[in-house]
């Protein structure tokens, strides 16, 4: 599993280093079990140096933890996201991800994209030289070539985006001088429906105070010495000064006093109306002046998320176009962003720094600089034949600037080599996966001649670890059949298959088990019928191939360990005999002889040595024998006596002493019986 | 008697006289030990020992070397009978109740019991 990761780490782009190490969220690392275990005795150390597991050992985690330093990869391939600057690009699965770049990598270049960067190059070009009386023209064949470059396929649609969202604001930028227009109308008729409402006012109350003054002048006639109040009923504010009567209702300014009996328009109902005309054309202006700035704020947030939206997609030259367009829309005091603010802000390194369509500007640039100088890196690791670090310098690349043209324009040829590279490593990693390391190895060799940095010495280094721990699981599992324990065999045969499964150690130590269980009972038979003849001569002979076939036999194991140890014995006695015999010394070569009889009465070497030395020995083995023959017949006196006798002849035997001392003891416990039961010895004591 | 000083036939009339005074001394000589028995047939013991149970005889010998001894019962001395060729050694016992004092290289004269089973059990015993 490790060896497959450091395929995969090397299928993986390498990292591209985050400038705030401390913003970067750090994606899940792979589980690394460790350990080790001190071992005991030759199973218990193999099974623990298995139970540490581990087949990884420490030069390999520091592999892969080099290759596949999640922490610091700007490409994650657990979730398919690309981290950069801190910001991390949702990328989609994985399988998506990575078949876009062998997409990539397969795809032929495009001529059209070399119209296509030029068409782009030109807006940029226009866009840049937006000062002056051209200005307006400029921007305008700008947008009109938005259009066309949205026509091609590396273009994605970005560009119709771009040229849509300024048509919107050009429309809506449109819509509020229109708006601007109803404005002023409303305005002006709101002051001429003032002015009438002011002007019918004051002829409302100077009628009122002439029919006043015409009551009390009659009622004057009457009462002489009355003077009537004088009333200013005259409009003196600028509004009323300034006219805006109605054309459709003119009213006479001043009219004759005599004229004004029942024929004035002014009203108390009319001069509701007024009132109410002049509060809708007030409601009007409020709302079309609330509407104006709605549409600004509106085209301004739609304007900024498109941007934003380029940025995020990683259209980085498209930001810049828009940006460009914004500018130029959008007054000063509108660059900052209200939209975006939180994805932004995690790119930068501190949060102080006001967010602008400038700041966003400058990070596309980045962006843009970044992707050229890292395919730099690619062109120069290629040209020096490493191709694993081009293939991963290329890899990240890609997923930075994809729609970038220096990633887009790179060779036909040099991709496909490192296609190539990119299938056989991705090749070896599934091949690792399945633990075929033979076929790793085969690969990892290819791989090492075309690409000159590709690390194939820590591959087969980890290979082999994973095979030595497979071949000592299987070692561990051959002590532990030969001890009996067959749970632990089993347990280790499994262990070293899991390590490795094509093991062909596994296939051997198979076979010999095979054929282990034949010759044990091959082996079985042998034993039991020359047991059974206690013909042990011949399992003797036959000892080393009985001792494996019956190892495991736990029924004939002891009994052939006994039996080759017994005539191990016997065989030092012949050895012994015949030493003697050589230092002329016959009785002690029979008294050998006699030891190993005792130990294999029927071995036929044995009584064969015997029978050659009789003849030198007869009276000693004459009197032995009688003083056997004594002994067994319970005659211990007798016996005795002839055990002196041999002694007699061989002062040094053994077999004498021992039967004299065997007899004496004997006799005195039976003169001390019949001593205590006052038998015949007593009677004669006494 | 015969066995244990057997004289020349030419000088049997002279050693007469010695003899008998021999034997005034040994009659009258406390602790002393008297032939009263056969002589010990060596050979015939060695052979089958089973054919003499039963029969007394007297032995002069050598003691060889004490085989065992057990306190309250006895001992077993392994002798070498004077009479016999070099070598041949027999095992006797004696008991505790003789209260002898016996060391290896004494030469004694033993009035012997062959018992059952062929053990040479010595009834009594005098110094050589």
């Amino acid at each position: 599993m490790r060896l497959a990761l450091v395929l995969l780490a090397l299928l993986a782009a390498a990292p591209l280093r985050a400038q705030d190490q401390a913003a970067v969220a750090a994606p899940a690392a792979p589980a690394v079990p460790s350990a080790s275990q001190g071992p005991k005795s030759a199973a218990e150390s193999a099974f623990n140096a298995l139970g540490t597991a581990n087949l990884e050992s420490d030069t390999l985690l520091k592999i892969i933890d080099k290759a596949f330093d999640t922490d610091s990869d700007a490409f994650n391939p657990e979730d398919g996201t690309l981290n950069w600057k801190g910001h991390t690009y949702s990328l989609g699965q994985m399988r998506a991800f990575r078949a876009r770049f062998e997409r990539y990598l397969s795809q032929p270049e495009s001529i059209d994209h070399d119209v296509y960067r030029a068409i782009l190059n030109e807006i940029f070009s226009l866009l840049s030289t937006r000062g002056g009386e051209a200005a307006g023209d400029n921007t305008r064949k700008a947008w009109q070539l938005l259009y066309r470059a949205s026509e091609y396929e590396a273009d994605g649609g970005a560009s119709l985006a771009v040229a849509n969202q300024v048509f919107n604001a050009w429309r809506i930028r449109d819509e509020r001088d229109a708006l601007a227009v109803t404005q002023g109308e409303l305005d002006r008729l709101r002051r001429r429906q003032q002015a009438d409402l002011s002007f019918s006012g004051d002829t409302m109350a100077r009628e009122g105070t002439t029919a006043a003054a015409d009551a009390v002048s009659s009622g004057a006639a009457t009462l002489p010495g009355v003077v009537a109040p004088e009333i200013n009923v005259g409009n003196t504010g600028p509004g009323a000064a300034a006219g805006g009567r109605s054309d459709s209702a003119p009213a006479p300014r001043s009219a004759p006093a005599g004229a004004s009996g029942g024929s004035s328009t002014q009203g108390p109902v009319s001069q509701l109306f007024r009132a109410r005309d002049l509060s809708e054309t007030e409601a009007k202006i409020k709302a079309s002046e609330a509407g104006a700035a709605l549409t600004g704020v509106q085209a301004k947030l739609q304007f900024q998320t498109t941007l934003v939206n380029l940025f995020l997609q990683r259209r980085f030259q498209h930001c810049l176009v828009a940006a460009s367009f914004y500018r130029y829309i959008f007054k000063g005091t509108a660059q900052s962003l209200e939209v975006g603010r939180k994805e932004i802000q995690s790119f930068l390194p501190s949060t102080d720094l006001a967010l602008t369509v400038e700041t966003l500007e400058f990070l596309a640039r980045e962006a843009i600089n970044d992707t050229e100088s890292a395919m730099q890196a690619v062109r120069a690791n290629y040209a020096d034949g490493r191709l694993v670090g081009a293939l991963e310098r290329l890899q990240e690349t890609f997923f930075l600037g994809e729609y970038l043209p220096p990633v887009a324009q790179f060779e036909r040829e040099k991709k496909q080599t490192l296609l190539k590279l990119y299938q056989q490593v991705d090749t070896a990693r599934k091949l690792a996966d399945l633990k075929d390391y033979d076929a790793v190895e085969r690969l990892v060799g290819e791989i090492g001649v075309q690409a000159r940095d590709f690390r194939d010495s820590e591959v087969l280094s980890a290979l082999r670890a994973a095979q030595r721990m497979s071949t000592l699981a299987l070692y561990a599992a051959q002590q532990a059949a030969a001890a009996g324990d067959f749970l632990r065999a089993q347990e280790g045969v499994a262990r070293a298959a899991s390590l490795w499964p094509l093991n062909p150690a596994i296939k051997t130590y198979t076979e010999n088990m095979a054929d282990q269980v034949d010759l044990g009972s091959q082996a079985a038979q042998l034993f039991d019928d020359a047991m059974k003849r206690g013909d042990l001569r011949r399992v003797y002979d036959q000892r080393s191939e009985l001792a494996i076939a019956l190892l495991s036999d736990a029924v004939r194991g002891p009994r052939l360990k006994e039996t080759i140890e017994k005539l191990s014995r016997v065989e030092i006695f012949l050895a012994q005999a015949q030493e003697l015999l050589a230092q002329n010394n016959a009785f002690a070569a029979w008294e050998a002889l006699d030891a190993a009889t005792r130990l294999v009465p029927n071995d036929v070497q044995v009584n064969q040595r015997r029978g050659e030395l009789a003849p030198r020995v007869a009276s000693f083995v004459g009197r032995l024998d009688a003083a056997r023959r004594h002994e067994e017949a319970d005659r211990p006196a007798a016996a005795l006596t002839q055990y002196l006798a041999a002694q007699g002849l061989f002062p040094a035997s053994s077999l004498a002493r021992q039967g004299i001392e065997r007899a004496s003891a004997r006799l005195l416990d039976e003169l001390g019986a019949e001593s205590a039961a006052g038998g015949p010895g007593a009677a004669a004591a006494r | 008697m015969r066995s244990l000083s057997p004289p020349a036939a030419a000088s049997r009339r002279l050693l007469r006289p010695l003899a008998v005074l021999t034997a005034v001394l040994a009659l009258l000589g406390p602790g002393c030990a008297r032939q009263t028995h056969e002589p010990f047939p060596v050979p015939a013991y060695l052979e089958a020992p089973e054919n003499l149970q039963g029969n007394r005889y007297t032995l002069d010998a050598e003691i060889d070397a004490q085989l065992e001894w057990r306190e309250g019962v006895g001992r077993l001395l392994s002798v070498r009978p004077l009479s016999a060729e070099a070598g041949a050694r027999l095992p006797v016992f004696v008991a505790d109740s003789l209260s002898a004092n016996l060391m290896v290289a004494q030469r004694y004269r033993l009035e012997l019991t062959v018992r059952r089973g062929g053990l040479l059990h010595v009834n009594a015993l005098r110094k050589l």
